[in-house]
């Protein structure tokens, strides 16, 4: 049953990316199956605990089958015949061009990529839960959830006090534990493997449309080698999971900005909207997504009118499932009276001089402590400062790649801004920084891979490294080059 | 004679072995210039040493190695106790200074914390002193937690032997 119920929630996360669209290859498919079949049915399951239906494993199976065949019953319809589900011609004709193409180097990457999955998985799946954070939160709700049959269990019982802010941060990843053990799982650590998996395939599979595979295995080799955050990734913690949604929402935002493919949109919306489910800081996360989303509405502005029907349409499909499901948790908390076991966050900002001088200087020693993040936050600054300065004197703008620094950069200031808005002494402002920002910075790893790994000359780097067998590959890639450079200069 | 076709074949093998060396040389240098790099790895070897040396071990097990006498004790109170227990633990100063229960390393992830503790009793509940009175909970103690020679001073009894740690209900039971 325990791996049956995994399953289930792959086949849940295909089916919805297939709703999404057909189109999308076989990579991206695999790789957000997963976070996404886990994130709706941790929507589906807090719906029917709602309803007050008590969580079993028939009551959860039987509900996740119900919504299965409604999505199939919308996808035959979308699809027009059954044929069309099942055609994976186009993913043939990937894999064996791919696969003409694999080079000695992608092999050693590939190595090391798998080594370090397993390696990891293996260690995460042995050891029981460890980490203060998630024996105090994560964990402990979701053993309540899983023995009571509810969110709303004992643990938030305000005369007993057993409840801690972790326990009130948004339930799809506590639910998704406790999906964990209603299986028949004894640890529920397969979901934060099976999720590292994920972001790993997810990032691959972005990557790969714009760098070559000897490039993208390199780099994603280097991200999952990032040591804290590997470290973390064994320990039932979420900010790794957490980091695969702002991944799967970021990269696709990216892609849609530069192929304008409108299923990337719509996945972004999807992975952002599970984020904001996933974690509070999920809303900073998703939410800047917005900024740069108005940004690009902007940049790309016809001469009549920003603001037309289609760019309100995009801003509104964009802002309301973040708010809505934001909203949906924040009315639990309300009227449950858990509201008030929230952190001391003002909502009103204020200017504490000696506050954001302590806050700069141990958020800069942290971010550039290479025993957390290795040396890809050092990379990420000297491709930056090198390619502003070569952006400057060839005149060559790589409009994509700023569009995600700003992305970097705007969501790191609110961040930092959360935390200062935080009333709580300097020194347990050492405490929240030193662990949870640490942890958050997860979010913005991968996306330094892709944006060091995308900017125009690692990628004319890259490409010198890479000698695929057909010449049209190659030819492909320099026109793909080539295209940017033109587009950067008009 | 090697024909075009075939000299351009090893020339690209040739260029790919040469890319091959020059990124794993950056890949293996990075990696050993950073302490931080060469313990993630060294904790992996140990762990895959280790697993593969106790592939066998039970979970209990496990708990034992991670979290020491705190899971031994909390063990013996879940196997000694109804899934509805209520259990005093005595002081949280008795938790503090007991070598046993390995507080030095945190504080918060001690037994006298009582978010913390409450994991590995789960769905019996602990109580503590400074929860008299604000906690309906009080009346309904089932056991009292002996730590470090501490909580006899509970029960409405004499106990005959008495243990550094121990699991003794509230009231005498005949």
């Amino acid at each position: 049953m325990p791996l049956i119920s995994i399953l289930i929630l792959y086949c849940l996360g295909i089916t919805v990316v297939f709703l999404i669209s057909p189109k999308f290859n076989l990579l991206e498919r695999i790789g957000l199956a997963f976070p996404v079949g886990a994130g709706v049915m941790s929507f589906i399951v807090f719906i029917i605990s709602e309803l007050g239906i008590k969580l079993t494993r028939s009551s959860i199976l039987i509900s996740l089958f119900v919504v299965l065949l409604l999505l199939f019953f919308f996808i035959i319809k979308k699809a027009k015949s059954i044929n069309k589900i099942f055609d994976f011609s186009s993913w043939k004709t990937d894999l064996i061009k791919s696969s003409k193409n694999i080079q000695i180097a992608w092999i050693i990457g590939l190595a090391v990529v798998l080594y370090v999955l397993y390696a990891i998985t293996a260690k995460s799946l042995y050891w029981p839960t460890i980490h203060y954070d998630s024996i105090a939160g994560y964990d402990f709700l979701a053993k309540a959830i899983a023995h009571e049959g509810t969110i709303n269990n004992s643990l938030f019982d305000t005369t007993n006090k057993i409840c801690s802010y972790r326990t009130l941060y948004p339930p799809l990843f506590p639910i998704n534990f406790a999906y964990a053990y209603i299986m028949g799982f004894e640890l529920p650590k397969i979901i934060t493997a099976l999720y590292l998996i994920s972001l790993a395939i997810i990032y691959y599979a972005y990557s790969r449309k714009f760098v070559n595979p000897v490039a993208n295995i390199f780099f994603l080799a280097l991200l999952l080698i990032t040591p804290e955050m590997l470290a973390q990734s064994a320990m039932l913690m979420t900010n790794v999971p957490q980091a695969a949604y702002t991944l799967g929402a970021v990269g696709a935002f990216f892609i849609w900005n530069k192929t304008k493919e409108k299923r990337y949109f719509v996945l972004s919306i999807v992975c952002a909207t599970l984020g904001v489910w996933g974690r509070s800081e999920g809303i900073i996360f998703g939410g800047t997504l917005g900024i740069i989303l108005l940004i690009y509405i902007f940049e790309n502005r016809k001469s009549t009118s920003t603001f037309n029907i289609n760019n309100i349409k995009k801003i509104l499909y964009f802002a309301f499932p973040l708010i809505l499901i934001y909203a949906i948790w924040e009315v639990f908390l309300k009227v449950n009276h858990l509201d008030q076991v929230k952190q001391p966050f003002s909502i009103i900002p204020f200017y504490d001089a000696e506050k954001i001088k302590y806050l700069l200087t141990l958020t800069r020693k942290i971010t550039f402590e290479t025993s957390y993040y290795g040396y890809i936050i050092n990379l990420f600054f000297i491709v930056f400062g090198l390619s502003i300065i070569l952006q400057i004197t060839k005149k060559e703008w790589d409009r994509e790649s700023n569009l995600l620094i700003t992305y970097i950069f705007v969501s790191i200031f609110f961040y930092l801004f959360v935390y200062y808005q935080i009333k709580v002494p300097l020194k347990t402002i050492t405490g929240y920084i030193t662990n949870g920002y640490k942890r958050g910075i997860f979010n913005i790893i991968p996306i330094l891979a892709l944006y060091i790994s995308n900017t125009v000359w690692v990628r004319r780097f890259f490409n010198r490294l890479y000698f695929p067998a057909e010449k049209e590959e190659k030819k492909q890639i320099r026109n793909h080059s080539q295209t940017i450079k033109i587009r950067q200069t008009k | 004679m090697k024909t075009k076709k075939e000299k351009k074949k090893s020339y690209r093998l040739i260029k790919q072995i040469f890319t091959a060396l020059l990124l794993s040389a950056i890949f293996y240098i990075t990696v050993n210039q950073s302490q931080s790099y060469t313990w993630i790895f060294g904790v992996l070897k140990k762990n895959m040493t280790f697993i593969k040396k106790h592939p066998d071990l039970s979970y209990e097990q496990k708990m034992q190695i991670k979290h020491k006498f705190k899971f031994t004790f909390c063990n013996f109170i879940n196997k000694h106790t109804d899934e509805n227990a209520i259990i005093l633990i005595p002081s949280i100063e008795a938790i503090k200074n007991a070598k046993e229960l390995d507080n030095k390393k945190s504080t918060s992830a001690s037994l006298a914390n009582k978010i913390y503790a409450s994991y590995f009793i789960y769905p019996r509940i602990f109580i503590y002193p400074e929860e008299k009175g604000k906690n309906p909970l009080w009346d309904k103690i089932t056991h009292v937690a002996i730590i470090n020679g501490h909580g006899y001073e509970y029960l409405n009894y004499k106990v005959k032997k008495k243990a550094k740690y121990q699991l003794l209900p509230i009231k005498h039971q005949k």
